[in-house]
């Protein structure tokens, strides 16, 4: 049922990002992808009313806690925040956005 | 008191080998547990001789009697015998007076092997073998300096006593069976006069105030041997866990927990461990460095090359694992670089190296083997992207910074007393916002690994192992700086007008400091 939700939340935007107002790795991601001239949303979990059961079904997807930031990018999911920079300093990143619509340039 | 009173010929089987029992009259070690009769009645005599030699001395050491335990060891060993023979003649003799041979057998095993408080002890009571009458002129001899007037007294007599001494030494055994008869009516005389003064013996007229004053030296003696023992006691146990102490130190350096000379001070288990982790990894790197500089130099095909150089990355990669570990135990630690040298600190960025620093190595380095253009394309990117990252990275640090701050500062003014009770709750809000470190010096950590693994797969293999070897010489002269800086002459430097702000002074320790270089 979280899952579901998360899939559609995911899939709205080019960029989505699932935090927590209080998570100060979220704002680093959040800052990353401003640099790259992305636009993208971010879903503060603590701040949802069910933000506990997606906090839940992401955890599962992502295997891993903290399971906050987590990114999606086209509606799929990417990972925390060390997948993201992995895939950045691998040169995969920017194909990945100009391929789900977030980059233009 | 039992021990030394129970046994016959016995005394003492656990005791040290008795070859102090020479100092008798040349019994061998093994004689003392197993009396034959002579010789039991040699330190029967030579106790007796004791006895009454101590007699003299009851007062003394009635409080060894008090404290009296088996850990005399091994200077002892002849003191031992004699008070356990002495309380043997309490029984062969059936001396009335006990006290004062228990007193002897306690005091006999008191002193410590350190201090040899009873010199005199053997030659005294040998020359008590020929003249037992002049007992307490010997007594008077081998008590400590405290008691002078009993040395003034006899002086004159204890030099003929210790040659008497000597050549009792050599002909005792002869005198087996004579001495004790003539002894033991003697002994008894003594014994008698023990309780009374001994003015008698020493033939001068005694009036209230000599008595008095030889009482006081007696005392005087009696609390300085006393002060002597308790300092004596106390230099052993410092000496004991000193060397408790030496071993429990040995046995954490073979464990790698203490590392002498590491920087900056362990406040923490876990920092200790990853200090002594990251030592031994920096000794490791040092060994991968020299056989990939000797790799390169020999020209070794790519295939042993690459090898090497995963080798390296396999290293790096553990390193990054010991801090991630590190990370979760004592975040501070490492964020704070209190595990590095003072010039690494310098140029810390978030507990470790800036990664993008490493790239300087790529594009400086290959003179020999130059990059290709897609090679730049690809560094230049991965360049672009780590500062991006980098930049993300600290933002996100400096607004955890912030946000503490704000926290710390509490909702009210700090000034006021009314915001005491608020501490607890800015506290504990405060320790949750400080759990977030460990997340940005894992990801930092993280960036660094990433950076080594696609300099490896852009570059080619000799390219690759020189810039490792461009990276881990790098560290090594950061560390050496540390080091030159810290012990740099340090005098009042004038500053030399022709030499356009170069120090004179300080020129010719440095010269000759960095000459080696």
């Amino acid at each position: 049922m979280a899952a579901e939700r998360v899939k559609r939340l995911a899939s709205e935007r080019a960029v989505v990002i699932f935090g927590m107002s209080n998570c100060y790795m979220c704002h680093a991601v959040q800052t990353l992808f401003t640099q790259l001239g992305v636009s993208w949303t971010v879903h503060e979990l603590d701040k949802d009313p069910r933000g506990k059961d997606v906090e839940r079904a992401l955890a599962g997807m992502v295997g891993r806690s903290p399971s906050v930031p987590t990114v999606f990018i086209g509606g799929t999911l990417v990972g925390p925040t060390d997948r993201v920079m992995s895939l950045h300093l691998g040169g995969q990143l920017v194909p990945l956005l100009r391929q789900a619509g977030a980059l233009w340039l | 008191m039992e021990e030394a009173s129970s046994s016959s010929g016995h005394p003492r089987h656990g005791d040290p080998p008795p070859h102090h029992v020479l100092g008798y009259g040349g019994f061998h070690g093994g004689a003392m547990p197993n009396h034959s009769m002579p010789s039991a009645t040699f330190f029967e005599q030579d106790g007796g001789g004791g006895g009454a030699y101590f007699g003299e001395l009851e007062e003394a050491f009635m409080h060894q009697v008090a404290t009296f335990s088996s850990s005399g060891g091994r200077r002892a060993a002849h003191q031992q015998q004699t008070p356990t023979a002495t309380s043997t003649i309490a029984h062969h003799h059936g001396h009335s007076n006990a006290m004062p041979v228990v007193a002897v057998a306690a005091g006999g095993a008191r002193p410590p092997p350190t201090l040899d408080i009873f010199p005199a002890w053997p030659m005294a009571s040998l020359s008590l073998h020929h003249t037992p009458k002049e007992g307490s002129n010997v007594t008077a001899d081998s008590t400590d300096s405290e008691s002078s007037s009993k040395n003034n007294m006899n002086k004159d007599s204890s030099d003929h006593h210790h040659q008497q001494g000597l050549v009792g030494v050599v002909t005792v055994a002869s005198q087996f069976h004579q001495i004790p008869e003539q002894y033991q009516p003697q002994h008894h005389q003594q014994k008698m006069a023990t309780s009374s003064t001994h003015s008698d013996r020493t033939g001068k007229a005694l009036d209230p105030k000599t008595t008095r004053r030889l009482a006081q030296n007696r005392e005087a003696a009696r609390k300085s041997r006393l002060r002597k023992k308790a300092y004596i006691q106390q230099l052993e146990s410092g000496k004991l866990k000193l060397a408790q102490l030496e071993q429990d130190l040995q046995r954490a350096r073979s464990q790698g927990l203490l590392v002498g000379g590491a920087p900056g001070g362990n406040s923490s288990a876990g920092a200790a461990m990853f200090d002594a982790e990251y030592n031994r990894w920096l000794d490791d790197d040092s060994r991968r460095m020299v056989e990939l500089r000797g790799g390169l130099h020999a020209h070794l095909p790519d295939s042993d090359l690459r090898a090497i150089i995963d080798d390296a990355l396999n290293h790096y990669d553990e390193l990054f694992r010991l801090k991630g570990a590190a990370a979760r135990t004592d975040v501070f630690h490492l964020i704070t670089g209190m595990w590095a040298t003072p010039a690494e600190r310098c140029f810390l960025w978030m507990g470790g190296f800036r990664p993008s620093d490493l790239l300087k190595a790529c594009t400086l380095v290959p003179q020999l083997d130059p990059l290709t253009e897609q090679q730049m394309v690809g560094i230049c990117g991965l360049e672009q992207s780590l500062l991006q990252a980098e930049e993300a990275l600290t933002q996100g640090l400096e607004q955890l910074h912030q946000s503490l701050a704000v926290t710390v500062a509490g909702s009210g003014c700090l000034a006021d007393d009314a915001n005491i009770g608020s501490f607890m709750g800015d506290m504990a809000v405060a320790l949750g916002k400080l759990s977030n470190l460990e997340g940005f010096v894992i990801q930092a950590d993280n960036l660094r690994q990433q950076t080594l693994h696609q300099m490896h797969r852009i570059l080619t293999v000799r390219q690759a192992a020189r810039c490792f070897l461009a990276i881990g010489e790098y560290h090594n002269r950061l560390r050496a700086l540390s080091s030159l800086w810290a012990s740099r002459p340090r005098e009042i430097l004038m500053p030399d007008e022709g030499n356009c702000g170069q120090l004179s002074i300080a020129a010719h320790p440095s010269e000759s400091q960095y000459s080696a270089f």
